[in-house]
């Protein structure tokens, strides 16, 4: 296993893909739940891909497509086609009925079929966004945070946590290795560091396991750590990786 | 996980593997034996595991939208198969992919277990005898697996007395999740649009006919209802040859469709574009009590037969019915249908065909298309 403070330069490259998944996940206007399937269907095909000089926008455009289908938000392939293409080539002509659409719609359609072999027709993943919900849901209540009180503006909270969860996404390490329940508790105690949050019957550091296992009792500190450990590397090369990928493309 | 399970050869490079396709079955490992089933849907196989001599029920999924890739119906019918597992649930067992040929892109099939009989056949058999014993569980195990289906947020959307199996042992199986989907439970300012355009038109509900578009498990408890009552008539009760005929049909049985009866019935679309019958009396207990004797079963029926969705009795209610806890209980039907070979209604069907037709000539000539489908005498 991979150290979990360092990355790969095959982590990298995903970072980049999985940068421009989103991307044009936002321009189709995919729900959070189709972008991290669409994520997932990527990272773990790419992984068994790994060394093969397989295309990598393509597998990213096909994977969104599945995506799209499994979880019942079809995007018109029309659609898909041109998004991916624009999002690919900015400074190219928009791409007409043509030759190359049909190519283009070709190699999707048997890269779909390819993707769908490969994962064996399970799609399935459980995300973390529903435990994160609940979670965050119960917490609450426990903490008796008002809407008097200043963060119970409780909106941002939720949406923060949406985001730090679907920037997990950029990383398969994070994706494969730990269980949607523990991803969702670190992020939750992210915040509560990040915004000084009180939780009652927590006096010290060492007491914030005790809620922690009241979700999940496979909790433990040293898991803690390495998602804590994983989520900043994670934060730390995204940016730098994207910064330079742009920089490249830029020249 | 999926990926951390699979057996490592299978995650060979590609290139390693050029004309061969890893990943998943070859569905040559399955040797056809004989074709027991056909529908717009497509063709279905019995077939033997070459490996473990078992017999699977093969069924091709169609791809003929390959423009939109792969499609999105047979994707669902895959999720929604994955993820329920019940004994009142067919079973698939995997999915397998044909050899590629030059011409064409390779084929996919569903693999699942294989089940004796479907429910039309052994209905169209008028050597198989039901007690009401026998009634009695299959009507609860068509609704324990609706149940099931139900309560976790999946609909049917194509019940049909073909679409039911049993097995040799007289286990009941809801199969043929083509047209299934998952709902979302109604919120108050969320309508959904789903389509009206499913469910075989004999079993179709006159929500459905009447395009409602936000509708739910209901619909599958009005085909619950017509199956219910195939069990004595011994063929489906309404066999309407279009929409509108239908609606007269189920007009003719259930009395008038009416604000009266169907409060929110004025809202669908084509409530005031069709022209539906007037001043019918409902009387499904008087038209059906010649050939089904027991009052409770009746009683059943006739909440099933309910116009309005929203006062039709749901799946829960429906198994918790005096019918299932009265004498007499519940008969296995292990010794009844084991004794008889595969009873598929392709078959049957075949095999009745001089009959039917004999059958089809003599309705011809008694005119009576207005009529729901209750013959003049007991079929046994």
């Amino acid at each position: 296993m991979t150290s979990l403070s360092t990355i790969t330069d095959d982590e990298k490259k995903r970072y980049v893909i999985i940068s421009y998944m989103f991307e044009c996940a936002a321009k189709l206007r995919l729900s959070i739940v189709t972008t991290a399937s669409a994520a997932v269907i990527y990272h773990k095909c790419s992984s068994y891909l790994e060394k093969t000089d397989f295309d990598q926008y393509t597998l990213a455009a096909t994977a969104l497509s599945l995506a799209s289908k499994y979880e019942e938000e079809h995007v018109k392939i029309r659609d898909l086609i041109n998004v991916t293409y624009r999002t690919l080539y900015p400074d190219r002509p928009y791409l007409r009925i043509s030759n190359e659409y049909y190519r283009l719609r070709n190699t999707l359609v048997d890269c779909e079929l390819f993707l769908i072999r490969i994962l064996g027709f399970h799609f399935q993943f459980n995300h973390p966004n529903k435990y994160l919900l609940h979670y965050l849901d119960t917490l609450t209540k426990w903490m008796m945070i008002t809407p008097s009180t200043p963060i119970k503006n409780n909106i941002n909270l939720i949406d923060i946590a949406m985001s730090i969860l679907q920037d997990t996404y950029y990383d398969f390490t994070l994706i494969k290795d730990y269980s949607p329940q523990h991803i969702a508790i670190v992020i939750i105690y992210l915040l509560i560091k990040t915004y000084n949050l009180e939780i009652p019957g927590v006096t010290n550091d060492d007491e914030h396991i005790n809620w922690m296992k009241v979700f999940s009792s496979s909790m433990t500190n040293d898991i803690l750590i390495e998602i804590i450990t994983r989520i900043n590397t994670v934060y730390k090369y995204v940016e730098r990786t994207l910064e330079h990928s742009s920089s490249i493309k830029s020249h | 996980m999926a990926y951390q399970t699979r057996p490592v050869e299978q995650a060979r490079p590609l290139e390693q593997a050029p004309l061969e396709f890893p990943y998943i079955g070859d569905v040559s490992q399955y040797e056809r034996i004989d074709k027991i089933g056909q529908g717009t849907f497509g063709e279905v196989f019995k077939a033997r595991c070459k490996k473990t001599d078992d017999f699977v029920a093969m069924k091709l999924i169609l791809m003929d939208q390959e423009k939109e890739g792969f499609p999105i119906t047979a994707l669902r019918e895959i999720k929604i198969l994955q993820e329920l597992r019940h004994d009142n649930i067919v079973r698939l067992i995997e999915v397998c992919r044909s050899a590629m040929d030059k011409s064409s892109r390779s084929k996919f099939y569903f693999i699942f277990e294989f089940c004796d009989h479907d429910l039309a056949g052994v209905l169209r058999n008028a050597h198989v005898k039901f007690s009401l014993g026998h009634i009695k569980s299959i009507m609860q195990q068509l609704l324990d697996g609706l149940y099931f289906i139900h309560k976790n947020h999946i609909i049917h959307r194509d019940i049909k007395s073909a679409n039911i199996l049993i097995t040799r042992n007289g286990v009941l199986k809801l199969a043929d999740f083509g047209l299934a989907k998952v709902i979302t439970p109604p919120k108050p300012n969320h309508q959904n649009r789903y389509t009206c355009r499913v469910v075989t038109l004999w079993y179709r509900p006159p929500e459905l006919l009447l395009g409602e578009r936000d509708y739910g498990p209901a619909i599958d408890m009005w085909g619950v209802g017509c199956i219910f009552a195939e069990m004595w008539i011994r063929s489906p009760i309404m066999q309407g040859n279009s929409e509108q005929h239908q609606l007269e049909l189920i007009s003719h049985l259930c009395g008038s469709i009416e604000p009266s009866v169907w409060p929110s019935v004025t809202k669908l679309p084509f409530y005031t574009k069709l022209k539906l019958p007037q001043n019918e009396r409902r009387k499904v207990q008087d038209r059906m009590k010649p050939y089904i004797q027991e009052p409770l079963a009746l009683d059943l029926i006739d909440k099933l037969l309910t116009l309005d969705p929203k006062l039709r009795i749901d799946a829960d209610n429906a198994l918790n019915s005096d019918f299932f806890y009265s004498e007499p209980p519940l008969a296995e039907l292990k010794p009844l249908l084991s004794k008889y070979p595969s009873m598929f209604e392709l078959k049957e069907v075949s095999r009745n065909a001089h009959n039917q037709q004999m059958q089809q000539q003599q309705r011809m000539k008694q005119a009576r298309p207005n009529v729901p489908n209750l013959p003049s005498e007991t079929i046994y």
